[in-house]
């Protein structure tokens, strides 16, 4: 008598099996080939392993990692659907409801079982692979440390979904519906961070990218990803998940008790849900007509029809979705969605005249503490401490700039030229502008930003590096050299910063003579974002290489040539030998010598100049001669 | 047992039950008549603790039936379309049931093995309609329920098999007093089994009737008297035909006390007939009589 009113119930457990004990089978089977199974086979390359053991534990390619992915989202998906398919179906929800069992036993009885069912095929998996680790010497291959993560990060995800999916399940009274709007929602988030920041971007002027990105993923699927491929899960992480199960297994149960059984077959279950569905879906599709006719076109009249044709879709599918048929054109509808334009246009008229005053607001001098200005914004984020400059000079530049950039820019034309703001306020506040401008309407106040010390502070803030965090600085002329002396570091990153800060902007847009690049190899962090320039016109920093008898080790020298080839045109010179153009090939020290101190950067010159410094005839530098530095015997020979 | 009070039921705008009230008394079998879409399989989902009503309450045996094992423990509802598990025989279904109903009587299920004549290793959904529905009797009746529910049950089955599960369940209610609340279409279908009838007609109750009371209490007469004198202010006539001098008359009322007042009045002639339930109902509802006419068919 016990077991009959105990709270398991053996038949309704068997049940679940008979029903879904194939996706557990299936995703045994799956993992057994996945894992076990690769492994035998690789066993027979042991000698390629010992010679690279495998670093990424059991979700590494060689045991089929993306697969196992796959598997790992798919299946829970599956298991909640097909375990819940009865609240979907209207006979099969009257009868598991009219048995003696209440809503919520029903409930956590199937959730245990999905639950196990899930966890059984992996933990023999995990079982399997440990028996496997005793009997064979794979410690190549995997470690009992990667099983235990392994089987953590797998469970976790399986779990995880499968507790969402069923979520998902009962707010919906269709399958299908709940299979789609699991993998929907489980992007969900990311993809609206997406949207509402493309299209801000194209309707805000000065609107910065970075105001509108996230740190982390919110999307379980891009994190799982993740954790498997870096294989590592972060306590903070854990505990997300472990809180995210429990509210989202609390929120089905507390649906799944109260949820009308008569939703069965609608496509949303909770009657309250339904406007926001359709009204969510309406502002989604319109969201991604914005992406897709707004950007690239230029055209806020593309940018409209966009909105208009992807509202209309939106409305139209979650319509169908919900009255389940096709045919609604009727006066109730097309009333919703008017009442839909209506507010939208409302909002879209707020945003375009201005009405939260993003687009003119510019902060004044005095609240301004610190500020950043540059092209694209990802130099700024990308740094690990805060690269602005106090510099008062810097900052009243950079707000006529900044004014400027209102009046000559709009977010839906063709510019290219980036220009990017960050302010850190008195008051603590960050205000980040992004604008796209024709470089011509921006050039006095760039000059005069340019001028600046603050500028350049920023600008070449690899010179201001701390030498003693510096490994060494690496020329990449003639060969590679590199300095890794503190007091020669020191000496050259000064005479440096002499030479870049005395710049105007002018000569900044200015070389003539080869070039060479320096980048500096931080301490703990490799190579740092990008290298400088060094040119000829920068006579400390020329002083002291020739001083220090560096010079010829950075720079080309005519010694090191062994070709030059001139061409009127730029491309690749054996294309355009190929091609038969008329290609001048010297090897005349005299005009190597003089071309050395001629050239000009490479997109400002009529003539392209290519400088082999090997016989490896791959191996050249290219080079250009504008019209009044190209000696007389480069003229007269393509005359 | 079942205490149906006022209970409205609306789902998304639309009013399926209306102020619905009636009561079942143990031991006895309740028709639930009404044409198709009157409410009756929402109100039997009702009261099987499936849905939940809007407004009123639905008591068995004194207690609220939504969520509550232990009488569902003790109810078995049958819907129109049987359901069972995909895949399964009888043997497997019964063994769930087994598992979910305490008073599985399992001496039953094999007694009643003869009565059906069905494999009880055959998967069920390989059987016929009513095939099916003769393996959900069986299987509910092992399950010894106090409360039987059942929506439209005869569907589907043969005349021999209607009378052997109509004499099974009267066995039951006769035994140990087994409630039965039975939906039906057709009046004919369920007249030899109940003892109370309701009519469900657009969400509300039309009338609720115990078919012995109605027959006593309703007759059909002929009569005629010498001279053209009115019929008797005193009869309670729910409807009448002149054929000639003869009054056909359909007349509520004591048998005895019509009998005594016509004698009053000296008829030529004054008949009793047979009067069935079909006439009952459709002169009882007067003007509704029309849409009752449906389910008297």
């Amino acid at each position: 008598m016990q077991s009959r009113t105990s709270w398991f119930k053996k038949e309704l457990w068997k049940q679940d099996f008979r029903n879904v004990g194939w996706v557990s089978i299936v995703y045994f089977v799956g993992l057994f080939f996945c894992l076990p199974i690769m492994m035998l086979m690789r066993l027979e390359d042991i000698d390629m392993y010992i010679e690279y053991p495998i670093q990424e534990g059991l979700f590494s390619v060689e045991f089929a990692g993306p697969i196992q992915a796959i598997f790992m989202f798919a299946m829970p998906i599956l298991m909640a659907v097909f375990l819940f398919r009865y609240l979907h179906v209207k006979k099969a929800a009257d009868f598991n409801h009219s048995l003696p069992v209440t809503r919520q036993q029903l409930f956590h009885h199937h959730m245990i079982s999905g639950i196990v069912f899930l966890l059984a095929p992996v933990f023999l998996i995990g079982i399997i692979q440990v028996l496997l680790h005793t009997m064979f010497d794979v410690h190549y291959f995997y470690g009992l440390r990667d099983v235990a993560f392994w089987l953590l990060a797998t469970s976790m995800n399986v779990v995880s979904i499968f507790i969402f999916s069923v979520f998902i399940g009962t707010l919906t009274g269709i399958s299908a519906v709940q299979a789609v709007l699991t993998g929907i929602f489980l992007v969900f988030l990311d993809g609206m961070y997406v949207l509402i920041g493309h299209n801000l971007d194209v309707l805000l002027n000065g609107y910065a990218a970075i105001q509108f990105q996230l740190d982390h993923s919110l999307s379980p699927v891009i994190n799982g990803i993740q954790m498997i491929e870096e294989q590592w899960i972060s306590g903070w992480m854990m505990i997300q998940y472990v809180v995210g199960m429990i509210v989202f297994y609390l929120l089905a149960l507390f649906i799944y008790r109260y949820r009308h059984l008569e939703t069965a077959s609608q496509a949303i279950a909770i009657p309250k849900l339904k406007p926001l569905f359709k009204y969510g879906v309406t502002f989604c599709f319109m969201l991604l007509g914005g992406v897709i006719f707004g950007s690239g076109v230029y055209s806020i009249t593309w940018l409209l029809f966009g909105y208009v044709v992807g509202a209309s879709i939106g409305y139209v599918i979650a319509t169908i979705l919900l009255v389940k048929t096709w045919r609604i054109f009727s006066l109730q509808h097309a009333k919703g969605l008017a009442a839909y334009g209506i507010v939208v246009s409302l909002l879209f008229g707020l945003v375009q005249v201005d009405a939260f005053s993003y687009e003119s607001y510019v902060p004044k001098q005095e609240d301004v503490k610190a500020v950043y200005v540059g092209g694209y914004s990802y130099i700024y984020t990308d740094m690990d401490k805060e690269l602005v400059t106090e510099d008062p000079a810097t900052i009243a530049t950079t707000i006529d700039l900044h004014e400027q950039a209102i009046d000559v820019s709009s977010p839906v034309h063709e510019y290219e030229h980036p220009v990017f703001i960050a302010y850190h306020l008195e008051n603590g506040d960050q205000v980040y502008r992004e604008y796209r401008v024709n470089k011509e309407d921006i050039q006095t106040e760039w000059e005069k930003l340019y001028n600046t010390d603050g500028f350049k502070e920023v600008y070449y803030n690899e010179l201001s590096i701390d030498v003693s965090d510096i490994e060494k600085l690496e020329f990449e002329g003639n060969s590679i050299v590199s300095f890794n002396n503190a007091d020669e570091m020191e000496q050259l990153l000064n005479n440096l910063r002499k030479d870049v800060y005395n710049e105007s902007y002018n000569e900044s847009q200015y070389e003539q003579g080869v070039t060479t690049h320096m980048s500096s190899v931080l301490k703990d962090r490799g190579y740092y974002n990008n290298s400088i320039v060094i040119k000829q016109s920068y006579e400390h920093t020329i002083n002291w290489l020739k001083e220090k008898g560096y010079y010829k080790q950075v720079f080309l020298h005519a010694d090191d040539v062994e070709v030059m080839k001139v061409a009127s045109e730029y491309d690749d010179p054996y294309v355009l030998e190929e091609e038969g153009k008329k290609v001048l090939t010297t090897k005349d020290k005299g005009h190597i010598q003089e071309a050395l101190e001629k050239v000009n950067s490479v997109s400002s010159g009529e003539y392209s100049v290519f400088l082999f410094t090997s016989s490896n005839m791959y191996e050249y530098e290219t080079y250009s001669f504008s019209e009044e530095n190209a000696p007389d015997w480069v003229k007269e020979h393509f005359e | 047992m079942i205490r149906v009070n006022n209970i409205d039921k609306q789902f998304e705008k639309e009013q399926i039950l209306r102020d619905v009230t009636f009561h079942v008394h143990k031991g006895s079998i309740y028709g639930l008549l009404g044409s198709n879409g009157a409410g009756k399989t929402t109100l039997m989902r009702m009261i099987a603790g499936i849905l939940k009503q809007s407004n009123g309450t639905i008591r068995v045996e004194d207690q609220n039936v939504f969520e509550n094992k232990d009488i569902k423990g003790r109810m078995i509802f049958l819907p129109d379309n049987p359901y069972f598990f995909a895949q399964y025989s009888t043997r497997q279904m019964a063994n769930f049931y087994r598992d979910m109903y305490p008073n599985w009587d399992e001496e039953r299920y094999q007694k009643l093995k003869q009565v059906f004549d069905l494999d009880e290793n055959k998967k069920l959904s390989r059987f016929s309609k009513g095939m099916q529905r003769q393996a959900s009797f069986w299987i509910s009746l092992s399950a010894m329920p106090d409360v039987f529910v059942l929506d439209e049950p005869f569907d589907g089955l043969d005349a021999v098999m209607r009378k052997k599960i109509k004499h099974l369940i009267i066995q039951d209610v006769a035994e140990r007093e087994m409630t039965v609340l039975i939906s039906s279409h057709n009046l004919r279908e369920v007249e030899d089994l109940c003892d109370h009838i309701g009519i469900l007609h657009k969400g509300e109750v039309l009338m609720e009737k115990e078919l012995d009371d109605l027959k006593a209490d309703v007759h059909k007469v002929q009569v005629a008297f010498t001279d053209e004198q009115p019929l008797p202010a005193e009869l309670d006539i729910v409807y009448q035909e002149k054929r000639g001098s003869v009054h056909l008359l359909i007349v509520r009322g004591k048998e005895a006390d019509i009998s005594a007042i016509m004698k009053q009045h000296n008829p030529v002639v004054y008949d009793r007939l047979a009067l069935t339930l079909e006439e009952i109902f459709i002169y009882e509802m007067g003007g509704a009589g029309y849409a009752i006419e449906n389910i008297l068919v």
